[in-house]
């Protein structure tokens, strides 16, 4: 009984030692396997500073897997969930493909700025979902939420007042967005800029509200709400020897 | 037995020696190299029983620092004549060179690195603007005794901006200045729709139009860039009948300044320090002189008509129906401005005092002046009452320090070469810095075009005041295209 023992724990052994000695080979690439991904989870767009009525945002997407020699589509969906706010109307996803030979793609995504974005921010919840060129994304790079809006959320009126019009509102500093990129001023603006930039970014601001109360008498820049609403944009600097 | 059966078999190690490859950089220690210049390294390399013929070698740049991205630039056992053209390091930062000795028949690899510094090579100068024949212009350096404080030998690194960029600066440059922009040296360069900044640490393009003003113009028509150095170092910029300024504190231009003087081309621009008015022009439109005091913020730094100035040789408010040709201002603050009459086509030098408001001063006659309608260029020397202008092929000289004005001819270009552009050199940071050349001043610079080849000319001036060209001592520099503009760096 001893010698059987000793027998089977041998050959035990010994098919454990064999078997450890077993190859693997590396398991090469398959194109089935490509799949197409999203490169980051949300962004957010604000029509401040737009004067479109409509704005092409860009998603970028990545595939794993190897490039191929021809063009390949992907499919999205809009998830119909509490992430979704935005109404078909509200939107137009584009048609997009990741481009032969190429690893990257991008998905454009039309937003228009309808009304009630001066309200609040709508959004929209995206899914990559399997095609005949791919297969389904990673579960945590799939999903992608898309925000916009064109609310405005006025800054402190401090040094506005300073070097473009004294009275704050919604329309002056949109304007102010518009024209000169500025989106806030404060200490930090100031040393970027110096008097100087900020006069001539004023003075750029001036120019604009006077040239277009020019173009349109009839229909001059008033400030739309604030303490001086109803009342003309009265710009701090402007070009005197242009327009007065 | 079983168990031991996975080890890996060495017992041949101890029996089968390899041949080595040692790589000998005695000697060569870290590569510091200036850009555009030429890398050689020979590297004493043994081959301890191997053949020649089994072995190949890798020259590799690592032209990011720190970063693993690679090129093969060479497969010769010595690397020769590699030129440089990567930016200058700074800090600690190095590119890197590897050399990969291969064993072919052991397939063994023996790799020895070098970091690499690259040094500025672009110091000071004349920037030699060329056409390219497409529209375009290049840039090209050239560093010699006359221009280049403490230089023996001649050096001229060519297109170097192409060479940089990888493509040349669209449009015809006309006007170059170097300025200090904050912590980099840069030059400013004008087209007749642009301007463009370019670091001169290794003429890498930095911005262009509205990247360099605050205040965004609709369109960029440069007509002069230049330097004032009253009440600081104010870099202006003169576009669209504009005057923009750019303070010591300012990282771009600001808006230009407000007024309904038209600026024209040919100004007078003191940068003496102690001016009393920095620009002076005669206004076309209004048939009268013009002024500016200041750059600066909280002075008198607005486009002002010079006032009238009655039983002075001329009125300065009352001089009707003229064309500016040249201006220019005088080391004691004097403005010289050459206008011509649009009726009668004569042509006058008038004098105005540098004071703030100024004063007329002379009026010269210039009826005799040989040529003149045939002139291109003109030189107006703060240094001296002398007037050079220049036809295709000749220059002249008009001596104006008596009442009535002497006109001369001083020198002729080569047979069949045409005179493109005249000026008077002065170093870049002229009139502010300590010391100079003493060729400051003292030497026109001229390049001519023979219909295939540019070439610059340094002419020495013998006696101020006269004018005299020293032809026996012209220097020249060969084998560029048309030359559209010059300017000092440093």
């Amino acid at each position: 009984m001893k010698k059987i023992n000793v027998l089977v724990l041998v050959i035990a052994l010994g098919a454990v030692a064999f078997s450890g000695c077993e190859q693997n080979n590396i398991m090469s690439y398959q194109q089935e396997y490509t799949a197409v991904n999203f490169l980051a989870d949300s962004t957010t767009y604000s029509f401040l500073g737009n004067s479109e009525d409509q704005y092409v945002q860009e998603i970028p997407l990545r595939i794993n897997g190897d490039s191929s020699s021809t063009d390949r589509s992907f499919n999205v969906e809009v998830v119909d969930d509490s992430l979704t706010t935005a109404e078909a109307s509200d939107y137009k996803i584009g048609e997009s493909t990741i481009p032969a030979g190429q690893f990257e793609g991008i998905l454009p995504v039309t937003l228009y700025k309808t009304d009630k974005l001066s309200q609040m921010t709508l959004s929209l919840h995206l899914r990559i979902t399997p095609s005949a060129d791919f297969e389904e994304a990673r579960i945590e790079d799939r999903d992608f939420v898309l925000r916009w809006t064109n609310k405005v959320v006025l800054p402190p009126w401090t040094f506005y007042r300073v070097f473009f019009t004294s009275s704050s509102s919604t329309t002056a500093y949109q304007l102010i967005v518009q024209v000169t990129g500025l989106t806030e001023l404060g200490f930090p603006e100031i040393r970027e800029y110096g008097q100087n930039g900020l006069i001539a970014l004023g003075r750029q601001f001036g120019d604009y509200v006077k040239q277009y109360n020019l173009d349109h008498p009839d229909d001059p820049l008033i400030h739309e709400d604030g303490p001086a609403k109803g009342e003309l944009i009265e710009p701090i600097y402007y070009t005197q020897s242009k327009f007065d | 037995m079983a168990l031991a059966s996975c080890n890996e078999d060495s017992s041949t190690l101890a029996t089968n020696s390899l041949p080595d490859v040692l790589v000998d950089t005695t000697g060569i220690g870290k590569l510091s190299i200036l850009q555009f210049e030429e890398l050689n390294i020979s590297p004493d390399i043994s081959l301890e029983g191997i053949n020649e013929s089994d072995v190949s070698y890798q020259w590799r740049l690592y032209p990011v620092p720190g970063d693993t991205v690679s090129e093969v630039i060479s497969e010769e056992p010595n690397l020769s004549g590699y030129q440089i053209e990567l930016t200058p390091t700074t800090g600690d930062k190095r590119y890197r060179v590897t050399l990969t000795v291969t064993d072919e028949q052991n397939d063994l690899e023996y790799i020895t690195a070098w970091p690499l510094q690259v040094l500025n090579s672009l110091g000071e100068g004349l920037v030699v603007a060329e056409a390219t024949g497409n529209g375009d212009t290049d840039l090209s350096l050239i560093m010699s005794p006359q221009v280049t404080a403490g230089f023996t030998k001649t050096d001229i690194k060519r297109h170097i901006y192409s060479t940089v960029n990888g493509q040349t600066i669209a449009g015809i440059v006309k006007g170059i200045q170097f300025t200090q922009f904050f912590r980099d040296e840069v030059l400013l360069a004008i087209t007749d729709n642009s301007i463009v900044r370019i670091n001169t640490l290794d003429y890498s393009y930095t911005g262009k139009n509205s990247d360099l003003f605050f205040y965004d113009s609709p369109a960029y028509h440069s007509q002069h860039v230049g330097v004032i150095n009253k009440s600081g170092s104010y870099r202006f910029y003169l576009g669209n009948q504009q005057l923009s300024s750019m303070g010591p504190g300012d990282k771009q231009f600001t808006a230009p300044l407000d007024s309904k003087i038209n600026v024209p081309t040919e100004i007078a621009v003191n940068k003496q320090s102690s001016a009393s008015t920095i620009i002076n022009f005669y206004d076309e439109e209004n048939g009268q002189f013009a002024y500016l005091g200041t750059f600066f913020a909280f002075g008198s730094n607005e486009l002002t008509h010079t006032p009238s100035a009655s039983g002075q040789t001329f009125d300065p408010a009352n001089v009707p129906g003229k064309e500016n040709i040249a201006a220019n201002a005088a080391t004691n603050g004097n403005t010289r401005h050459l206008l011509k009459d649009k009726k009668t086509g004569e042509y006058h030098l008038y004098v105005l005092n540098g004071e703030d408001p100024p004063a007329p001063l002379a009026k010269y006659d210039f009826a005799d002046a040989p040529e003149i309608d045939n002139a291109k260029h003109f030189v107006l020397p703060d240094n001296q009452r002398v007037m050079y202008y220049a036809t295709d092929t000749k220059i002249y000289a008009a001596l104006y320090s008596t009442s009535t004005p002497v006109f001369e001819e001083r020198y002729s270009a080569p047979a069949g070469e045409e005179i493109t552009t005249l000026q008077l050199y002065h170093a870049s940071d002229y009139p502010t810095a300590e010391s100079y050349l003493d060729t400051d001043g003292r030497q026109l610079i001229m390049s001519t075009y023979d219909g295939s080849e540019g070439r610059v000319h340094l002419l020495p001036i013998t006696n101020l005041g006269v004018g005299n060209i020293d032809e026996a001592n012209i220097t020249s520099f060969e084998g560029f295209g048309r030359i559209t503009a010059i300017a000092p760096q440093k």
